[in-house]
């Protein structure tokens, strides 16, 4: 009588295979996503709450420039406008804070900023607040990179009779003004 | 098979998530404008450097320092002056002292009477994450002041805005007039002429320009 025979050699299946390629393709995806997130950058985007002040009745608009030690940038536009201060000795620096208009090194410190952004658009810019100072006034975002020279710039524009604020921001943030 | 499916699936979530939150996430800044510190306030300084937040008692050193000295003049100026360093005043950061210089010319001396503030061991520094704990050193301290006569200047260096931000939005929540200036004008330990200064008035530690909010 024939009989069946059982096999004990177990069927071929490539189940596991899968498994291990799915997981390698898995790690693979992971990894290079990770990468990728390095490679761009995870800079936030800043939203800009304007605010604006309030003095008596009137509200005055900020107009946004970022300072980063080298360029004023002119927000919304993004207008780069250089302005190098490296050149300032110490004792032009130390000058900072001082209120007196007779201030020798405050005025020579005046006069070497204005002639640099002379014909630009930070002097155009500059130029229509001082018109509008009843209804404008400047925002600095500064990032650390203009720490050093914050003070400077901020008594320059308030020998403009402009007012002003200044806010510290990370130096890798990108600003968007809403 | 199925777990390791859904290993694989969590992670690429996990991925994609991460990737949208870093492109799109968004800070709030206000805007702030430069104005003069309300009136007959006192200020009350901090500083924030290297990630910590301090507090830096400049004025409250002077005033303990200058109280009940009396007038100073050339002749008396040495004695006064050690006197008050007998105090030896101390805001658990900073010790303060005075001292002494003479300036001028030959046909006319004066004396000049500075403020100088000199890092101790400080055990008072926080960092942004002891902030928010209730027994915070820096809501403590702002607990016991009068937001009526007191504003909060902020000295900051370019490693200290995240701690600069969470100090503020404290100080702000608790009705406190503040603003800030970047530490990078004054080094220690910091001197500062208060009395008889050569051809100067009388100024703020170089910061405390004005309240910004």
């Amino acid at each position: 009588m024939a009989k069946l025979k059982f096999s004990d050699e177990q069927p071929i299946n490539l189940f596991p295979m899968i498994d291990i390629l799915t997981g390698t393709i898995g790690c693979f995806i992971f990894f290079v996503s990770a990468i990728t997130v390095f490679q761009l950058g995870a800079g936030k985007s800043v939203s800009i709450n304007v605010q604006k002040s309030v003095k008596g009745r009137h509200v005055k608009t900020p107009i946004m420039i970022e300072w980063d030690g080298k360029n004023v940038v002119i927000h919304p536009e993004k207008t780069k406008v250089p302005l190098a201060m490296t050149d300032f000795s110490s004792q032009e620096l130390a000058s900072i804070g001082k209120s007196s208009d007779s201030d020798t090194e405050s005025a020579v410190l005046e006069g070497k900023i204005r002639s640099r952004i002379e014909n630009t658009q930070f002097a155009n810019l500059l130029r229509r607040i001082q018109r509008n100072r009843d209804d404008k006034y400047i925002v600095v975002m500064v990032r650390p990179s203009g720490f050093d020279t914050l003070l400077v710039l901020r008594n320059f524009l308030l020998t403009k009779g402009i007012d002003v604020g200044y806010e510290p921001i990370d130096q890798n943030w990108k600003l968007e003004l809403k | 098979m199925d777990l390791l499916t859904s290993v694989v699936g969590t992670m690429l979530f996990v991925v994609i998530f991460a990737i949208v939150s870093a492109r799109a996430s968004q800070v709030k800044v206000i805007t702030p404008r430069l104005q003069k510190p309300p009136v007959k306030s006192e200020r009350k300084i901090f500083l924030c450097k290297d990630g910590m937040l301090r507090p830096f008692d400049w004025d409250g050193g002077k005033r303990k320092l200058m109280e009940g000295l009396g007038k100073i003049s050339y002749d008396n100026a040495p004695s006064l002056v050690k006197k008050a360093n007998a105090r030896d005043v101390v805001d658990g950061c900073f010790s303060y002292k005075l001292a002494y210089d003479d300036w001028g010319t030959e046909d006319e001396l004066y004396r000049s009477v500075s403020l100088v503030a000199q890092p101790v061991g400080c055990e008072m520094g926080e960092e942004v994450s002891d902030l928010d704990k209730p027994s915070s050193n820096f809501s403590r301290t702002l607990n016991l002041l009068d937001k009526g006569k007191t504003w909060v200047s902020f000295l900051v260096d370019q490693k200290s805005i995240a701690v600069f931000y969470a100090a503020r939005k404290i100080t702000m929540e608790s009705g406190f007039a503040s603003g800030w200036d970047p530490i990078s004008i004054i080094s220690f330990p910091y001197k500062e002429c208060i009395i008889g200064c050569p051809g100067e008035e009388n100024k703020a530690a170089g910061v405390g320009s004005g309240v910004q909010w």
